[in-house]
């Protein structure tokens, strides 16, 4: 009888089914597909290193960019990567990622490459820190901020040294 | 020569295939529409039965290794046939065929010939599921069969004929109520459908006895099922509904008449769960023998 | 294309019915085709129908990672389906294998390898509006003819 009540009640509301154009939304916190922010990448490589699946990849072309790779069929959206990122570069879609159909076979393929930039002091390609974590780390000096991190580890042994042995300061500036 | 085109006619336009496909297909659609509707979901647009039948024509037939060709393609082809004779044979208005004498027997006979053919189609094709479902088939058709036939001898005897026209047109009486509720109660065995869906239970056993068809012959045993209900309900209301001088009116009441019974039948499907077989089989020997024993009495007593 | 050649490929986009197959699947992209048959999302507004038996079949969901004994039934399985067919995959483990990739057991590759993919679903488990949308997809694939199966054997026909 509570079934029979259940049913009559169904047919006297309109239906609960959403249309395929009109589908509820996904939670805020939905964890989709990665998006990847190269001016953030400092290419450290500790998503690569967290992804269980091995769905995040590098692939450098020496001296010119470091890519980030990402393949979607291999990903399973625990959002490691993105809890792991030190500089906030990765960051996961709250949208879900709809069916595929592409001529690869194989579904979405993101590549996002990070330029290497030469060092202002020795011409060393390498990949450039992002502003906010250069402003947290160092920030200091103008100068360094287009330093690699051999000049940078050279110019804070440098302040380190010129701060013991006031003299020495001196030469750092005549050296070059 | 005019008797057989009569018969081409009925066989063939109305209330033959021509009319009886998009019927039986309209009935689908009621049904899988109401059943959405009960469990609050919007259910199948209005042309899906027809498209579901047209997919399956462009489809290829796979016919499973150690089958024979033969009688894998005639069964659905005999089941159509037999199906589409019944309803040629019930005196709706309009029907060209004349009426003949005994031809209620030839109605009982064609309406098993179907049955036969899920039977044979669940044992030929050598899968275990359809054989499971074949012996199911056989076993509840032993069951739902006694008060479908009653109810129906019990109409004969109180018009005193075997004529479909006599039943039709017996005067209306307590044994039409007593034999309509018989009928009734196997009306859902006879449509395989929920509390005694064990022979087709899908998902149990994959599918019903047509799980090896693909393609064409199953789009006519599907047909075979849309004109099958067809047949049924119309019957119900040709023989148990009282009759109009009117034949369009008629019409209209036995069309309202076979909506109203398959929207009950629905109902009683969607609110229950399935039987198993044992249950079902003496529920039809008890319930369906009682009702059975109290229609031919009611004939006998008059 | 005649009159009736357009309503079998109209009905081909308005009917999909589909049988699922789980080639080693934990069950996740499983469990995520139940809701379509619920009130919510209500797959057969679109005319689908579940299966069991892939003769019925149109579009064949193939859910979970490859492994060496799944691949000997899933060709047996795809090869029962009639033609027209398509073939969706659901979630990661049908593209690569998702974490179980190298495992002793498992084909780390993708199922395009074994047979033709049309439609990739992504998600570990995909939500049940995007497993919708693969399966409408398909249908519109079958209709127009353009599933890979459907172009190899015109391929193979006119060849």
């Amino acid at each position: 009888m509570a079934m029979l009540k259940t049913i009559l009640g169904n047919l006297l509301r309109p239906s609960r089914t959403r249309a395929p154009a009109d589908m509820p939304d996904v939670p805020t916190v939905y964890r989709g597909a990665l998006a990847h922010d190269a001016a953030r990448c400092t290419a450290c490589g500790t998503c690569a290193f967290v992804c269980a699946p091995k769905a995040i990849s590098f692939t450098q072309d020496p001296g010119v960019s470091v890519s980030w790779h990402f393949f979607i069929g291999q990903c399973s959206f625990c959002g490691l990567c993105a809890q792991n990122c030190p500089t906030q570069a990765i960051s996961l879609d709250a949208e879900v990622p709809t069916g595929m159909n592409s001529a690869a076979g194989d579904g979405l393929r993101l590549e996002s490459i990070v330029r290497l930039q030469p060092c202002t002091r020795c011409g060393a390609a390498h990949v450039p820190l992002p502003d906010a974590a250069i402003a947290a780390l160092w920030g200091v000096e103008e100068a360094e901020r287009g330093y690699c991190p051999d000049c940078r580890r050279w110019a804070a042994s440098a302040r380190l040294r010129s701060a013991f042995i006031p003299a020495a300061a001196e030469e750092v500036h005549h050296e070059r | 020569m005019n008797t057989v085109w009569s018969y081409l006619i009925a066989f063939a336009v109305w209330p033959g295939l021509l009319f009886a496909a998009p019927l039986g297909w309209l009935e689908l659609w009621f049904m899988r529409k109401l059943v959405a509707r009960l469990q609050g979901r919007r259910g199948p647009p209005f042309f899906q039965p027809f498209f579901d039948f047209m997919k399956l024509l462009g489809k290829q037939t796979v016919i499973p290794r150690g089958v024979s060709r033969g009688i894998f393609l005639a069964l659905p082809l005999v089941s159509v046939g037999a199906v589409t004779a019944a309803l040629a044979i019930v005196p709706l208005p309009g029907n060209p065929v004349p009426s003949l004498p005994g031809d209620v027997v030839l109605l009982l006979y064609l309406m098993e010939v179907p049955v036969l053919c899920e039977v044979l189609a669940g044992y030929v094709s050598r899968s275990i599921y359809g054989q499971v479902a074949a012996m199911r088939e056989a076993l509840l058709s032993l069951a739902y069969n006694l008060p479908f036939l009653v109810a129906i001898i019990a109409m004969a005897q109180e018009a005193g004929s075997f004529r479909m026209s006599a039943l039709q047109a017996a005067p209306y009486g307590i044994v039409h109520l007593l034999a309509g509720v018989t009928f009734l109660l196997a009306l859902p065995a006879r449509m395989k459908l929920n509390p005694f869906s064990i022979a087709n239970a899908e998902h149990e056993i994959v599918a019903d006895s047509h799980i090896e068809y693909s393609g064409p012959p199953l789009a006519l045993f599907k047909l075979s099922h849309a004109v099958e209900l067809v047949l049924l309900t119309e019957l119900f209301a040709v023989v148990f509904i009282p009759a109009t001088p009117w034949p369009l009116v008629n019409l209209l009441v036995y069309l309202a008449a076979g909506i109203l019974v398959l929207g009950g039948v629905t109902l009683l499907a969607t609110a229950t769960a399935r039987l198993r077989l044992a249950q079902a089989f003496r529920f039809y020997w008890v319930w369906g023998g009682i009702a059975s024993a109290v229609t031919m009495a009611a004939t006998l007593v008059r | 294309m005649n009159l009736i050649e357009r309503v079998v490929a109209i009905s081909r986009r308005r009917s999909p019915w589909i049988c699922r197959l789980n080639a080693g699947s934990c069950n996740g992209c499983d469990i995520e085709i139940t809701p379509l048959l619920s009130p919510r999302y209500d797959a057969e507004q679109l005319g689908v129908e579940l299966h069991g038996t892939p003769k019925h079949a149109d579009i064949v969901l193939i859910s979970g990672t490859l492994t060496l004994r799944s691949r000997e039934a899933i060709l047996d399985i795809y090869a029962q389906v009639p033609n027209p067919k398509a073939v969706v995959a659901l979630g990661s483990c049908p593209a690569s294998g998702n974490v179980f990739a190298g495992s002793p057991l498992v084909l780390s590759e993708s199922l395009d390898s074994v047979v033709p993919v049309d439609v990739w679903v992504p998600g570990c488990p995909p939500r049940p509006q995007a497993i919708l949308d693969g399966i409408a997809r398909a249908a519109r694939l079958l209709e127009d003819g353009a599933t890979k199966s459907q172009l190899q054997n015109w391929q193979g026909r006119l060849s």
